[in-house]
Formats: C-alpha cells, structure tokens, sequence
C-alpha cells in the first residue's frame, strides 16, 4: 500500500466511521468548538485590547503641574531644555490663559468657578510626550528629572495607569489561556471517549482486521484522523462563532466604548489557522489516547 | 511447509493447550486435527498464524520461527495465510465485496486488481452476484462461503480453518469441504480443526488427533509424534 492509497483509505474509513456515528461525533465536535470558542473569545478580547493599549501607550503624557504663581520664562526654559532630551518627543507649554481656555471649552457651565475670588488660579503645566523607544528604565530618569524642577506641584504620569491596565490585561490573558486549556483538555477527553466507544464497538472486527493481516497502522490511523477530523471541524466552528461574536461587538454594530475597545480588529488569519489547527491536534491527541492496547489486543477464543 | 518442534503452549490460567507437540505438515497436504473441545485444535491453529507465541518449543512456517517474529511482522505472515473461523467473522458494516477485498486493499492492489480478485474468489464459492449484500443479509453457509472467500483471495499458501461448518448442517458443510478440497487441489496447504466425522471419513485427507495438548495419532505415520506415551482414543 503507498502512501498515497494508504492516506486515501484512512481518510475514506474515517468519514464513513463519522457518518455512522454522527450523533456522538457531533458531541466531540460540539465540545471542542466551544472550548476553542472560549479560548479564542480570550485570544480576540486580548489582542483588542493590547492593541488599544499600544495605541494608548504612542498618545501617553506626561503632564507637570507647576505652583500658580510660576513665571512664564520658566516654563519656556524648562520646556526647551526638556526638547533637547533624546527620549522626548513633544513638549507643550500650558500657560495659565492656555489652561483657562482649555477648561472653558471643556466645562462652559463651570466658569463661574473660575471668576470666584476665593478660587486658586489654574496652574500652569508642561505636557510631555515621549519616543516610541523610551523604555521605563530611562522614563523613570525623566521623571527623575522633571522633579527636581523647581515649583513643580505634582507630575500626572498616564503610564500609571496604563502600567495597571497592561498588568490587568496580561492577567486576563493568562486566565484565558489557563481555561482555554483546561476545556481543551476536556474536550480531549470527550473525544478520547467518543473514540474509545467507537474501538469498543468495532472491537470485534478490529481483530477480524488483525487476523486477515492489517497492521497496527492500518488498524489505528483511521481512528487518528476521525479524531483529527472532529479537532479540525471544532476549530472551523470555533471561527465561525468568534466571527459572529466579532460582528456582535464590532464597532459598525455598536457605539459602546467599551465594546469598540474589545472588538476594534477581528483576529488575523494566522490566529484562526493556529486555533483550526490546535483543534485538529487535540482531536489526534483524544484519539491517540483513545486506543490503549487492551482494546486491540483481542485474538480469537481458544478451544 | 509447516513444523511444530516440541511445541508447548501453556495459557496463563495455567491450562496446557498444547503440550510437547512435534508434526510436520508439507506442501499440498489436506490436513484434518480433531479431538474433543479443548483438545488443543484452535491453540495448534493460532500458533501457525501467530495469534499466539509457543511457551517452549518451536513453529516454524515456511522456514520462519513464528514465535521468535517481532509481532510488527506478524501481519506480513497472517497475509500469507487465510484463516476460516467457525463463526465467519466477516465485518457486519462492509458488503460481501468490501469483506473479501480488504486484504486486497491493504495489500495495495489496484481497484481492477482487487476487482478481479475478488470476483474471482467469489466466483469460487458461487457468490459472484451477491457482492453488494452485508453479511446479515446471507444465511449462514452464505456467511462462511463469504469467509472462504476472503481466506483464498489472496491465493494463499496456506489455509487454515478453525471449525468451519460447526454451525452448518451436513448438506452446505459438504459444500464447504469442497471448496477446501479445491483450493487444496490449487496447491494450498489446508488443515482443518473439525468434529465432523463424516468429513472426516469422506475425504482422503491425513488426520491428526489431539486429546488433551498431546498429539495422539498421525493417520500418516504408525504412532503419535508426542514423545509421552500414546493415549488410548476417548
């Protein structure tokens, strides 16, 4: 038998095994579609929202307010000095008029506030942004230096947070990939026994099979790729539902911030295929841990 | 073609089925073994087509120790061989066609090649036009014509049949002696395990008795060829 027919055979005995056996067939397939569903819902949540967080991270300031009273010739100085370091990419000087200005704009009704004699002036403020290559390390010695500037009342660092939020997205992404694989390996099992019922059933012909002269690979690779075959299909339902939950939550369908953040870029096609794929291989996995010896070790009863 | 020197087959229940057997079978011979259940005609069968290891002893099939095979081989040796069960053991969810072309398939013959053999061993045993039927679809006769069938697809040296008109009655159990005897008449080596007496007597074949393990009589030679003392028939 070539390799060619060999091939052609398994893949023939294997169809035939999933039509006869649809119903549980359909289980295995039903089970290890949703725990790649699950783990892709994961994957595409994650990689929304590391993308959003680079975008993020490429606006992220710096902003240093400084004491009201602080002369405009300091800001500019500061400011200049502030340019010439390699790791800055953009200051902006906000003066006190600047400041008055931007809140008007943002608060029309509050700026009656602003007129109140008692209320402390807007400070003045430089807003900082750096280069794409600035690391934490040579951040930390910017910061560092923007604290020694004299009349600086606070620093607002927007990486704070964002630090926060990359700590909890990378915690997100470890949950998913633990339960990700956890119902993977549940769905191993399930077509680990969905093939093991089916060797079961077939056990008696499996030692007609031996007899008549097939060999071990002969016998079991129709059992490998039915289980390749369910992984296979899963992983296809799997994408299919993912791009159902895509169009769902896509920013065309909604206007939910939050939906868009999560949703903003369905997942690239190397993803899909490696979640296809990862189906495929847990589908070979059950199957191969689906026929222990005992199973194939029937010969025929002694007189 | 077939020696078994000092064969002794010990099950791990601590039953004895074969003990201390030593025969020679040569090419072309008809061969019948019979004895009581349990005599040891089915553990004799397996030992030749290598479903079981001698524990002391040696097989030997066309020169080959069967018992020293890494067991990879054996189904390069079973190829060689067709094997008859008393139940036909065809595969229920495959058509008659399917069931006699699967050594064919896996030997990897062509589709036309597989065709015309199995046509032709259909052709044989008379059920060339039932090729699409399943086995449960065929009486019992049908059943283990379809399992001669699959044993002489291949045009195998040997053939082995293990009690194969136990569930027959004496008119199809006829028939299928025939068929032995034709495939015999082609140059196969057949030996038959049966309790059919009247085959037995039919046919011209030499007979080997076995009663518990031991090999108690060789039609073909004067005394037993187990070296413990002959055993008076049962």
């Amino acid at each position: 038998m070539t390799w060619g027919q060999a091939l052609a055979y398994f893949l023939r005995e294997a169809v035939k095994s999933l039509r006869r056996g649809w119903r549980v067939s359909l289980l295995a397939v039903f089970t290890i579609a949703v725990s790649l569903f699950l783990g892709g819902a994961f994957a595409l949540l994650g990689y929304n929202l590391g993308r959003q967080l680079e975008s993020w991270k490429g606006q992220a300031r710096i902003v240093v307010y400084f004491e009201p009273a602080t002369s405009d010739e300091l800001l500019e100085r500061e400011g200049r000095a502030l340019r010439e370091h390699f790791w800055v990419n953009h200051v902006s000087v906000v003066g006190r008029e600047e400041a008055r200005r931007r809140f008007e704009s943002v608060f029309p009704d509050l700026t009656d506030i602003l007129d109140d004699s008692d209320a402390e002036p807007l400070p003045p403020s430089l807003e900082i942004s750096l280069t794409a290559g600035a690391r934490s390390g040579r951040e930390q010695v910017i910061r560092d230096r923007l604290e020694r500037i004299e009349g600086v009342r606070w620093i607002d660092d927007d990486r704070a947070w964002l630090s926060r939020l990359e700590s909890l997205v990378r915690v997100g992404r470890s949950v998913g990939m633990v339960l990700g694989a956890l119902l993977l390996a549940a769905a191993v099992f399930t077509i680990a026994s969905v093939i093991r019922l089916t060797a079961y059933r077939y056990r008696e012909e499996i030692a007609v099979m031996r007899q008549v002269g097939a060999t071990e690979l002969i016998i079991r690779c129709p059992f490998y790729v039915e289980g390749l075959l369910q992984g296979l299909a899963g992983g296809i339902v799997a994408t299919f539902g993912l791009r159902l939950l895509y169009a769902w939550l896509s920013p065309d369908a909604v206007e939910d911030g939050l939906r868009q953040a999560v949703a903003a870029n369905f997942l690239p096609w190397s993803s899909l295929t490696l979640l296809v794929l990862l189906g495929g291989v847990a589908g070979t996995a059950g199957a191969v841990l689906s026929l222990p010896r005992e199973v194939f070790g029937a010969e025929p009863e002694l007189d | 073609m077939i020696q078994f020197l000092r064969v002794t087959r010990r099950f791990a229940s601590g039953q004895v089925g074969l003990d201390e057997v030593s025969l020679e079978i040569d090419a072309g011979e008809f061969i019948f073994i019979t004895g009581e259940s349990g005599a040891g005609k089915s553990t004799l069968l397996a030992l030749v087509y290598g479903a079981l290891s001698p524990t002391t002893g040696n097989v030997l099939v066309n020169g080959r120790n069967v018992g020293s095979l890494p067991r990879s081989k054996i189904p390069y040796l079973r190829r060689t061989i067709g094997v008859v069960f008393q139940n036909s053991g065809l595969i229920r969810r495959k058509t008659v066609y399917e069931n006699v072309a699967y050594l064919p398939q896996i030997l990897g013959l062509s589709a036309a090649e597989q065709r015309e053999k199995v046509y032709a061993a259909l052709d044989q045993v008379g059920l060339a036009d039932r090729g699409d039927a399943f086995p449960m679809q065929l009486s019992g006769g049908e059943q283990q014509r379809v399992a001669i069938a699959r044993a002489l697809v291949n045009e195998p040296a040997i053939v082995l049949a293990d009690e194969p008109t136990g569930n027959l009655d004496p008119e199809l159990s006829e028939r299928i002696f025939e068929l032995f005897t034709a495939a015999n008449e082609r140059g196969a080596t057949v030996v038959v395990a049966t309790h059919d007496p009247h085959a037995i007597e039919r046919l011209p074949a030499r007979v080997l008795r076995l009663h518990q393990g031991q090999l108690i009589a060789d039609s073909e030679r004067q005394s037993a060829t187990s070296p413990r003392a002959v055993v008076a028939e049962p």
